[in-house]
């Protein structure tokens, strides 16, 4: 955080997808797993993965403009769903789930989504053939969970 | 993820965990009626 006046005094609330692996929630894109205690909070992943980015210093805090870092999200379910999530759910046989998540910190607003710097899970809804995580995510999470496909394959 | 024309930087204050509402104390009960006497 800064210490800059804050903007908003609320955090915003977007949509995102995860996969689920072992009754954890990892990142669409990236293996990385959500924590269940703690927000998690982005880094700039440039060094690990060959994207064509904007440069910045280390002491610049994610997200910052022009660089893929930053935890992304859509502004409205319809605007996720356009994305080709469940076709990367149905060649490589993981379960995803999409929800709600809160956003807050450094955020870069776009027309679409955001990109944050911290994040946490509000609400997911889980299709039913990854009913078996119901439980485990339940537990470790604590957010509601609602049975949906929202998917059409 | 595309989240569409990257406009502005912002600043959002952390989520704040909900906190328990204050238990309200139970009200009192209501004074014994002592039957009317006719």
């Amino acid at each position: 955080m800064t210490d800059r006046v804050p903007d908003y005094f609320e955090p915003f609330v977007g949509w995102r997808a995860w996969r689920v692996r072992d009754g954890f929630l990892l990142s669409h894109q990236f293996d990385i797993t959500w924590p269940t205690d703690v927000p998690l909070e982005a880094l700039c992943l440039r060094a690990t993965y060959s994207y064509p980015t904007t440069r910045h210093t280390a002491a610049e805090i994610p997200p910052v403009q022009g660089c893929i870092c930053g935890i992304y999200a859509a502004t409205t379910q319809e605007h996720l769903l356009t994305m080709p999530y469940h076709k990367y759910h149905a060649r490589h046989q993981t379960t995803v789930v999409i929800g709600e998540v809160f956003l807050w910190g450094r955020v870069i607003v776009g027309d679409k989504g955001w990109k944050a710097q911290y994040a946490r899970p509000k609400s997911l809804l889980l299709p039913h053939e990854g009913y078996r995580f119901y439980r485990d995510l339940k537990r470790r999470y604590r957010v509601p969970i609602e049975l949906k496909n929202t998917f059409v394959l | 993820m595309n989240i569409g024309k990257e406009k502005e930087v912002v600043i959002v204050e952390p989520l704040k965990e909900p906190v328990p509402a204050p238990r309200e104390p139970a009200p009192a009960p209501e004074p014994r009626k002592e039957p009317v006497k006719t």
